[in-house]
């Protein structure tokens, strides 16, 4: 019984989340409908806009540019954290660019990147790149400076080469580091495109919320923010599944 | 004292060869924590000769731990050299393994994938590896536990493990840096025997490093007392009890009270470095 009440918590709490929304908007407390539609509304809009084949298509342009804007901030901030972490050379080189990197708001760069890049997109994923690249390559030199000295002394004293010691020792080891630094990564990948489709865009989930509510269509407006918020929670969900596979060798308490 | 001529096994392998290990001077200081510089070790000569198991002694504190880790090459010394092989020592390398009292294992691969994780470093082929793996860990008494994870380990088969990864390695000399402290005293007495049986079955020279008199008695043919900080050698002892050995035999033997009281004499002369 408790364990249903625990599995079952997260739906009843969102379905607790939608009917409040629901009355809130059908008594009026939130006054015009039109401001914030009800989730009836929103629900009616998502589904014109799905057989009219425009919200698959925005999510899927939307997704593909997040994939790859994840990916390259995945490879860039791990060989960037794998080597501020184990080399003070490359430390030096690179704190500076992450320590002001990190806190710059990346948007402000977005007008560069599209008279670079064109307005397709190219711009969209590298300011996707922009959020997610700093939070990897951190969380990455962080675990990677902790390995144990223990762990590259022996694998040295086996005769591995300084490459093997990075890539079979150092990495796995700040796996863990690696994978929370993934998941804020991801976020920042999903909040850059997004952005990037909102200010510039002819496509995509970004460009929808700002054709809804350029047309006064708040309905659509709502339908692609809800949309964007379950393709993160699905993403972010999938990297949890990917985690756990991969660290299937740690005790529990360390996985959690 | 037991003299060395009365145990022709010992004195035969002492004579096969040079030294397996020479330390010339070996001096190290480091920066200290307000200023100015702290000696460690203060010139060091010590002689390994091949096959033969030296334990280093010392009050804690006095830089054994180091000295061992300056013959694994990992850290550097400020003054004088370590030969291994006639050849001078630049870091760590194949022909020095290492056993570490924290086992050092690697959390995310099985027994089995840490011990063959060392052999493909020595290039032994993909094909050849479990096979060669499995009779490893059957030397140190784990033929089941290949599939477990380190984390599913206690911590004897854990320091069985990082040994059967370190004899993976095929090295002659093994460095073992208080291999057996983290252990409860009866899986530490278990442990001891079986790497006696190991040395006398492998023949590799062993220099072990320990906070135990008894152990160093039980298991060493040449015991090496360290002075305080900055630590010098203070006295060898050639305990010359017969092997191969049984801990009976070794606590039975005339002159092991002697001995520990020697050894513990001089250590706590040195007291805390």
């Amino acid at each position: 019984m408790m364990r249903l009440i625990s599995r079952a918590g997260p739906l009843l709490a969102l379905a607790v989340l939608i009917g409040a929304w629901h009355i809130a908007v059908s008594r009026g407390w939130l006054g015009n409908p039109f401001v914030l539609p009800g989730p009836g509304a929103v629900a009616r809009r998502a589904g014109d806009l799905w057989s009219d084949e425009s919200l698959p298509r925005d999510l899927r342009t939307t997704l593909g540019r997040v994939l790859a804007a994840f990916a390259l901030a995945l490879a860039a901030g791990t060989i960037a954290g794998l080597a501020m972490g184990r080399s003070t050379t490359a430390r030096a080189a690179l704190r500076p660019i992450v320590g002001l990197g990190f806190p710059a708001p990346k948007i402000a760069m977005f007008p560069a990147l599209v008279i670079l890049l064109g307005l397709g997109t190219a711009s969209k994923v590298a300011l996707g790149f922009a959020e997610a690249v700093f939070p990897i390559a951190a969380a990455v030199a962080a675990a990677a400076s902790r390995v144990p000295e223990r762990l590259t002394w022996s694998a040295e004293s086996m005769g591995a080469s300084r490459s093997a010691v990075a890539f079979r020792v150092v990495l796995p080891s700040a796996l863990p580091g690696l994978l929370a630094g993934a998941r804020v990564g991801l976020i920042g990948a999903i909040i850059g495109v997004y952005v990037g489709e909102m200010v510039v865009s002819s496509d995509g989930l970004g460009h929808a919320m700002v054709a809804g509510w350029r047309q006064l269509d708040t309905a659509q407006l709502y339908v692609s923010v809800v949309a964007v918020s379950v393709l993160g929670f699905v993403l972010d969900g999938l990297l949890l599944l990917a985690r756990r596979r991969l660290m299937r060798w740690a005790p529990e308490n360390a996985s959690g | 004292m037991a003299a060395e001529a009365a145990h022709p096994v010992d004195s035969a392998r002492r004579e096969a060869d040079e030294a397996k290990l020479r330390l010339s001077g070996v001096a190290k200081s480091y920066a200290g924590r307000r200023r100015g510089t702290v000696q460690a070790i203060g010139g060091i000569d010590l002689d390994v000769r091949p096959g033969e198991f030296v334990s280093l002694v010392g009050p804690s504190g006095c830089g054994k731990s180091t000295l061992l880790y300056i013959i694994g090459g990992f850290i550097g010394a400020d003054g004088g050299s370590v030969l291994c092989d006639g050849r001078e020592v630049s870091g760590p390398g194949p022909d020095r393994g290492i056993v570490f009292q924290e086992f050092a294992l690697f959390p995310w691969k099985t027994v089995l994938g840490n011990v063959t994780w060392a052999l493909a470093r020595r290039g032994v082929s993909r094909k050849d590896r479990p096979e060669q793996a499995r009779r490893l860990l059957s030397l140190v008494g784990l033929d089941e536990a290949g599939r477990l994870y380190p984390s599913e380990l206690s911590g004897g088969m854990k320091q069985r493990v990082a040994i059967a990864r370190t004899l993976a390695m095929d090295s002659e000399v093994l460095l073992m840096d208080e291999p057996f402290g983290a252990l409860d005293a009866q899986t530490r007495a278990l442990l001891q025997e079986e790497l006696l049986r190991i040395w006398d079955e492998t023949g590799k020279t062993v220099l072990f490093v320990t906070h135990s008199v008894e152990e160093a008695l039980y298991l060493s043919d040449r015991i090496v007392v360290l002075s305080s900080r900055p630590s010098r050698v203070r006295d060898v002892i050639t305990p010359g009890f017969p092997r191969p050995r049984t801990r009976e035999q070794v606590l039975a033997d005339s002159s092991y009270a002697a001995l520990y009281e020697r050894i513990w004499a001089e250590l706590r002369e040195e007291g805390p470095a």
